[in-house]
């Protein structure tokens, strides 16, 4: 357990008035002695807990392994209190050991909470705070932001592949909130804006903080339109040495696949000729059970004025399909030095962590996110007589050549290596000086520095290398991304009478610099040299190997800050905050934009009237403006430069040209998203149940995104422009019940809920609509997305279905209500209709948290109510076509359908479902007082199932499809398959 | 006071901090880049290099899919691709097609980096860089040749275009076919004007010299009858006897069927322009989509091929002729035997060849090695049959040769003959590879274009003896066995006279379309559509998006 104040570089709690400050005070008036040990529910000891008894100034706090002991009258109360967790009050008779198990308050009003440059408590904040420790996480998940998925009201978080160990995570606030790539949420390191989330393993973290509407994140400006996910690792605590050792393991199994007709059924119907084999395609590129683990080693301690804390780890994971995997070390030493009685705090933070995946990506998509699903692709279509295998070659693989959209996979993964390595290195120093009691200056300067290192190879056994003629290929691409920041600001914190005033103002300074190269050669003498020799192919001799090297503009943001907390009897709270950033992606003149904010707060509980009630613990509203900006795009808009073109012939020389490289924007300015909050917090029955509710508009106005331009006068297709506007409304909400509360039996559970509408308000310019979602070949099915002013995101623009004739040709329903045959009627665009809506009306999340003696159980489920799915893998094998196979699922129903698939409504379903997303269990063996062994402190072991059930009417593999981003709703043709990972794990500390 | 100083020093930090202004590495701004010739150079063909690009791929999949020659069937799993060759084929496009956009976007891309190096061009000093007024005015032509050149197409494709003449106009809408028409012709005669001939005997390098426009003047009056409904054959006649007779440069007919397109082509006196291609560095590969994934063997070098494009048969599946059902169409057919083009394409060493098609069975003539099929003939001779049609399933989906259909689905890994137009060296030559440039013009387009000018204008024996001016190279001895007659030369032996000799070099569309068969007229796999507006291809909608003062044409 780690309190949740660990890691915050700037505390400025609230004194606590009822509490003695003098911890350490002991008396003469000696009349009993008694001593315990203070644990949270799961049994793990807190340290630092105030004992005391009020009004006489006795008191102690608990040490690192949660023991105390303390002597009192007898007879008097004892009050065992910490911040985050409900204080118990023991009256002391004869006892000379008191245990106490402290509950924790999700309700806390005296709870700190981080909000960026500083924190306040929670009864002060004034804007929408999601506060997460770690025991909040989703248990049995691997990333930081997975461990977090479903926990925050209106946070989307979804992972771009399935449980693909190489898998993204893609994430969302509040809707879309921009129309180009940068839509995610900016993610702050120990303060460090832009950090890498790969620098952090979640045993590190001691808090995420999630600032959900702008009016908190205006702070951070220009990258804050997408929210502010704070995350703040653990620091060391001082005292003897503290060993902590996780161990996971996890295993993979197939819930539910595209499954394909076998060979009899495929034969039968003739679907494809006899070539004489049964083969189980996905069987072929799937590992059966892989099996992952990861190991965690943290070391912390030290004295009061210098401790340190370091963890390693090491993860290593199979993937589902064959030839793929990922293996990951990953380091961090965080140390805090404390100065001059406290004047001087220096931490530093530094991590380090190294990856290698192993992709199975057929060489034609080299792109992330579908990376190692093409195979899938493969397995579904190909024809189950043919077989992967042929014994007369040296490598015993069936190697068919020509065309792209064939290919045997098993030889496709078999017979080349696409591995990417990848380091991430953050270091952040941070000083703080305390000039006064009230005044601190914190200077921060910290620098990140990753890299990306691929190579590829395919032998001359490989299809390509075939189809080519040419013995091999190999190549390697370096990238290397720099970024340096550094930031200073000062606080001033006050307190007169029942005014609290904190005040922190400040500057920030970052640069980005990117740079890298790539070399490549074909036809290599020897095929088992592979990538590591790339001079001996015979292309460079020719003149024929690749070479490259690029260096990226120098980015730089420049910004300064400042924000004002005010309260008033702790009944009116208001904070205000402004932040000026420029940026050097924009022209001169364009460059600095404003970004303010406010937002007021009123502790209704607090005032007199409610003095007399009994409901109500906490009852707050709340209310806020901000404004944030977006700067996501690619650097160089501004200005016109010269980039070279292929080769021409000058004069009997061989040269090569130069022109415009890109599109110029002079006229760019800040994409800025205006956001109106409204929300309350409440608990009653003595903080039994809490919540939180807010409501939300925001307005993205000057939607910066790269769009089809008329050319001339544009010279390239896109531009980089300012094009429109977007809003989004919906609403969050949470609900807490501590429904049992016993010594030996607790229950809690949360019930978080949230709904959201994104809607294209306008387009400027030449501008009429954006067509998106082109669907690939086979087919030409066009666009399934129109983004139009005036409809809400997330609308399919389709043809409607209208029936099939006798013969199985499609009917579609014309612009003017007719019916038509496909055959004899061309469909156009102006036959299009919008249709359907992917974007769930509610988004819920449901967690159970029992603790029953030793044991823990956790039942987390999910489910989205009111979406469309396009189902992407029955409109491509549903039916069958030129001897591809044919989705078992859908086979019955739709083979009578002979005609071209056509992109209508048909193909779209309800998705609504219910997930049973995790089911954990874990034993604490409870090694407290005689069972304590020497060395061994504190041992649990669980036991989690990830996605064991989903129940839906959906047809597909998974309904959980992405909803982020302006393409919601789809379900890709070539999908990861559903898989329920198990995972055991073990805790120790020592 | 302590507190001071920290202040002082922290506000120390913040200003020392840095500009914002932006810091490039990898390019380049054009205030900093003129610096010598070679710099004016550079810019000025960077929208040649467009050009390039835009002779070949989409583009002439238009111009040759739509029409009589050539097809990218299906061939069993391979090349279905949505059924967009298909549409081609049929004349069912629509404006949703990604390649038409492609089309669209290519053609006013070029002419916005002719635009956009014109104004840097024209506000550079030349002097200052050594160079002349004259030099100028010569670039400056080039590019009012090249942007004319970008219009001549798009007029082709889709009528009306936007005009534009600097790159400060917005969201200008299309002019009407005539005003685009005006602004080609005002073009061409600028830069007649403006660029210098060729010099005689200088080699090709791919700049428009006055020549290159006048043949494009030649090609917009003569093709003016479909694009402003108005018929100007006498002046195309009159500007194509002037190119004849050398008043824009000196040009005469490569006296070998070849010399147009072999390796040393840059040298032929018959180029008007050309685009150059080297190995390793431009290389023009167009026609690699018509060989077999195999075909490499036969060639005897590495070579990547997808196996789409073929010409389309010129007999049924069962042997009979199509001559018989349809005038256009039967490419290969067309060929006389004795003509020299018809042999199989066999490099005979020191980079000379013969032939230009791949037919029959696929032995290679270097190595005598068999090329091998690996789908419907797996482990079986490739052998390139002048038919279309699933053989393989003989004896399963169809019991004789009579049932099998010939339609542009219908397709094996052997259908159809394959043109290779551009020769392909051995590996032992390999630097020879791509050494033929692109023959964007050649002097016997403007031959043949004062033949249909005088045929139409009724003088079918001077039109008769240009074409066979042009045609008797191909045969031995010149001896051709079926000359053009003022007997037997009408419209329909036009449009075979154009296939011949410019088979592959995708222009058969406008060419049908001039000759009013585009709509009317059968073909193998293609009934007429008799819907004229079939003649334009429509403004795609990607384009309609991007500019809300786009019309559609008519009928779509």
């Amino acid at each position: 357990m780690t309190p949740a104040w660990a890691g915050i570089d700037n505390l400025n709690v609230k004194p606590i008035d009822d509490l003695p400050v003098d911890l350490f005070l002991t008396t003469e008036r000696v009349d009993v002695t008694v001593k315990g040990t203070v644990t949270d529910s799961s049994g793990e000891p807190i340290p630092g807990v105030t004992i005391s008894i009020p009004g006489t100034g006795i008191g102690t706090a608990t040490d690192l392994d949660g023991n105390y002991s303390l002597t009192v009258p007898e007879g008097s109360s004892l009050v065992f209190s910490f911040i985050g967790f409900r204080s118990q009050t023991i009256e002391v008779s004869n006892q000379t050991e008191i245990n106490v198990t402290l509950v924790e308050d999700v309700a806390a009003l005296d709870e700190v909470v981080v909000v960026g440059y500083g924190s306040v408590t929670r009864e002060n904040l004034t804007s929408a705070v999601s506060s997460l420790d770690e025991k909040d996480f989703v248990s049995g998940t691997v990333s930081p932001l997975m461990a977090i998925q479903g926990k925050v009201p209106g946070l989307s978080i979804q992972s771009t592949n399935g449980a693909d160990p190489n898998s993204n995570v893609s994430i969302q606030l509040r809707g879309v909130n921009s129309v180009n790539a940068s839509q995610g949420p900016l993610i702050v390191i120990d303060g460090v804006p832009g950090g890498n989330i790969n620098t952090v393993v979640r045993e590190d973290i001691a808090s995420i903080e999630v600032l959900r509407d702008a009016s908190g994140a205006a702070i951070y400006g220009t990258r804050a339109s997408g929210g502010v996910i704070l995350i703040t690792t653990k620091s060391a605590l001082s005292g003897g040495l503290a060993v902590s050792y996780t161990g996971e393991m996890f295993a993979e199994t197939v819930r539910r696949y595209n499954e394909p007709l076998g060979r009899d059924r495929f034969l039968q119907d003739g679907i494809g000729d006899d070539l004489g084999h049964n083969t189980d395609w996905f069987d072929e590129v799937t590992n059966d059970l892989p099996i992952s683990y990861r190991n965690v080693l943290s070391f912390s301690g030290g004295v009061e004025e210098a401790r340190i804390r370091a963890t390693v780890s090491h993860r290593s994971a199979t993937g589902l399909v064959i030839g793929t995997g990922r293996d990951e070390v990953q380091a961090r030493i965080n140390t805090d030095f404390s100065l001059f009685d406290g004047f001087m705090q220096i931490t530093n933070n530094l991590s380090y962590s190294e990856r290698q995946s192993d992709f199975a990506n057929n060489n034609s998509a080299r792109d992330d996110e579908f990376a190692n699903n093409d195979v899938f692709r493969m397995a579904l279509q190909l024809n189950p007589t043919e077989t992967p295998y042929d014994p007369t070659t040296p490598h015993g693989l069936n190697v068919w050549t020509g065309g792209f959209d064939w290919y045997n996979p098993v030889a496709e993964i078999r017979l080349r290596k696409d591995q990417r390595k990848y380091t991430y290195l953050l270091n952040t120093t941070s000083m703080v000086l305390n000039l006064t009691d009230n005044v601190s200056v914190t200077g921060r300067y910290s620098i990140a520095n990753n890299s990306e290192y691929f190579t590829f190879w395919r032998s001359a056994a490989h299809k390509t290398s075939l189809d080519q003629g040419v013995g091999g290929f190999a190549s390697h691409n370096y990238g290397q991304f720099r970024d340096n920041t550094f930031e200073a600001f000062a606080t001033y914190n006050q307190i007169f009478g029942e005014h609290i005033l904190n005040v922190v103002g400040g500057y920030s300074f970052q640069e980005f610099n990117r740079q890298g190269f790539s070399a490549s050669n074909s036809d290599f003498a020897v095929d088992g040299i592979e990538e590591n020799d790339l001079g001996t192919g015979r292309f460079l001799a020719e003149g024929r190997a690749g070479l490259g090297s690029y260096r990226d503009p120098r980015v730089r943001l420049m910004a300064f800050f400042g924000r004002v907390n005010y309260s008033f009897d702790n009944r009116y709270l208001i904070t205000a905050s402004v932040r000026r950033e420029g940026s050097s992606k924009f022209a001169e003149a364009n460059r600095w934009g404003m970004f303010p904010a406010v937002s007021l707060g009123w502790n209704i509980h607090n005032e007199s009237f409610m003095a007399g009630q009994e409901l109500f613990n906490n009852l707050k509203l709340r209310a806020g403006y901000g404004e944030t900006g977006n700067e996501g795009f690619d650097p160089g808009v501004a200005t016109r430069m010269y980039g070279p073109d292929t080769w021409w012939l000058m004069n009997g020389e061989w040269r090569r040209t130069y022109g415009v490289s890109h599109n110029q924007n002079v006229d760019l300015k800040w994409e800025t998203k205006k956001e109106y909050n409204l929300g309350f917090d409440f608990a009653i029955f003595n903080g039994d149940i809490s919540g939180r509710f807010d409501i939300f508009q925001r307005d993205v106005d000057d939607l910066i995104y790269d769009i089809s331009v008329a050319q001339p006068p544009a010279i390239h297709d896109k531009t980089t422009m300012n094009v429109g506007m977007l809003r989004n409304r919906g609403w969050e909400a949470e609900v807490t019940w501590n429904a049992v509360n016993n010594s030996n039996f607790q229950y809690t559970t949360t019930l978080i809920g949230s709904s959201y509408k994104s809607e294209l308000v306008s387009l400027w310019g030449s501008q009429t609509f954006w067509d998106r979602k082109g669907f690939p070949s086979p087919g030409t099915p066009g666009n399934a997305v129109r983004l139009f002013p005036g409809e809400p995101i997330g609308r399919f623009f389709v043809w409607e279905h209208a029936g099939f004739t006798e013969a199985g040709n499609w009917m579609l329903r014309g612009a003017d209500g007719e019916v038509f045959d496909v055959t004899e009627r061309t469909k156009t665009d102006q036959d299009k209709k919008f249709i359907g809506n992917a974007i769930p009306r509610l988004i819920l999340a449901w967690n159970n948290q029992f603790n029953i003696g030793n044991f823990d159980v956790s039942t987390y489920f999910r489910g989205w109510i009111g979406h469309d799915i396009f189902n992407m893998p029955n409109f491509y094998y549903g039916i069958p076509l030129e001897g591809r196979n044919v989705l078992v699922e859908n086979y019955e129903e739709q083979r009578h359908i002979k005609g071209e698939k056509e992109l209508s409504d048909y193909w779209i379903e309800k998705g609504d479902f219910l997930k049973l997303d995790v089911l954990s269990v874990g034993y604490n063996f409870g090694l407290k007082g005689d069972r304590a062994s020497r060395y061994l402190k504190d041992l649990r072991v669980y036991a989690t199932g990830q996605n064991l059930f989903v129940l839906t009417n959906y047809s597909g593999l998974n309904p959980e499809v992405n909803i982020n981003g302006l393409d919601p709703g789809f379900e890709e043709r070539a999908t990861y398959p559903q898989t329920r990972t198990f995972m055991l794990g073990v805790q120790a500390n020592f | 006071m302590k507190l001071k100083k920290y202040i002082v020093i922290l506000f120390g930090v913040i200003i020392t901090s840095c500009s914002l202004d932006e810091v490039w590495y990898d390019e380049v701004v054009p205030e900093t880049f003129f610096k010598t010739e070679g710099d004016v150079m550079a810019a000025l063909y960077r929208p040649f290099t467009h050009a390039r690009w835009y002779l070949t791929g989409n583009r002439w999949l238009a111009q040759e899919l739509s029409a009589d020659h050539f097809v990218r069937t299906t061939k069993g799993r391979h090349w279905y691709d949505g059924g967009r060759y298909a549409r081609y084929q049929h004349h069912e496009w629509t404006p949703d097609e990604s390649q038409l956009f492609d089309i669209w976007r290519g053609t006013l891309q070029g002419v916005a980096l002719s635009l956009d190096v014109k104004q840097d061009l024209g506000r550079l000093d030349y002097q200052a860089l050594a160079l002349s007024e004259e030099d100028k005015a010569a670039h400056l032509g080039q590019l009012d040749a090249l942007t004319a050149f970008f219009y001549l197409r798009g007029l082709d494709f889709f009528g009306g275009l936007p005009i534009f003449t600097s790159l400060d106009q917005e969201n200008v809408p299309r002019s009407t076919d005539r005003e685009t028409f005006n602004h080609i012709e005002a073009l061409l005669q600028q830069a007649i004007a403006d660029l210098p001939v060729r010099e005689v005997g200088a080699p090709q390098e791919g700049a428009m010299t006055k020549g290159a426009a006048a043949l494009m003047l030649a090609r917009l009056y003569f093709n003016a009858e479909p694009y402003i409904g108005e018929a100007m054959y006498e002046e195309a006649a009159a500007i194509s006897e002037a190119i004849i007779a050398g008043e824009y440069g000196t040009y005469s007919l490569d006296p070998e069927w070849k010399g147009p397109h072999d390796f040393y082509n840059h040298e032929s006196p018959e180029i008007i322009w050309s685009i150059p291609s080297e190995f390793n560095r431009l290389e023009y590969t167009h026609y690699d989509h018509m060989y077999h994934y195999n075909s490499r063997v036969y060639f005897d070098i590495d070579l990547g091929s997808n196996n789409g494009t073929h010409l389309q048969p010129s007999k049924k599946p069962n042997g009979d002729l199509y001559s018989e059902d349809f005038r256009l169409g039967s490419p290969y057919e067309k060929f006389e035997d004795t003509d020299l083009r018809k042999k199989p394409f066999r490099y005979l060493g020191n980079g000379n060849y013969e032939g230009m098609f791949l037919v029959g069975n696929q032995v290679s003539p270097i190595t005598g090695a068999q090329v091998i099929g690996n789908e419907e003939y797996n482990g079986q001779p490739v052998v390139f049959v002048d038919q279309v049609g699933r053989f393989s399933e003989i004896g399963r989906t169809y019991s004789s040769v009579d049932e099998v259909p010939s339609n542009v689905n219908a397709g094996e890994e052997n259908s159809g003959i394959r043109l290779v137009k551009i020769p392909i060296p051995p590996a032992a030559d390999i630097s020879l590879r791509w050494g033929a440039d692109h023959p964007a013009f050649r002097l016997a387009e403007v031959y043949y274009m004062l033949a249909e000018s005088r045929l139409r204008l009724g003088n079918p024996a001077v039109a008769a003896e240009l074409i066979n001016t042009v045609r008797k190279r191909a045969f031995e001895g010149g001896n051709d066995p079926n000359p053009a007659t003022a007997g037997n030369l009408d419209l329909y032996r036009m449009a075979d006279e154009w296939g011949i000799e410019f088979l592959g070099e995708g222009r058969r569309r406008t060419d049908l379309i001039r000759l009013g068969f585009f709509t009317t007229e059968a073909w193998w796999d293609h009934s007429p559509s008799n819907s004229d507006h079939f003649n334009r291809y429509p403004v795609p909608t990607e384009a309609l998006s991007a500019s809300n003062v786009l019309e559609q044409n008519p009928g779509y």
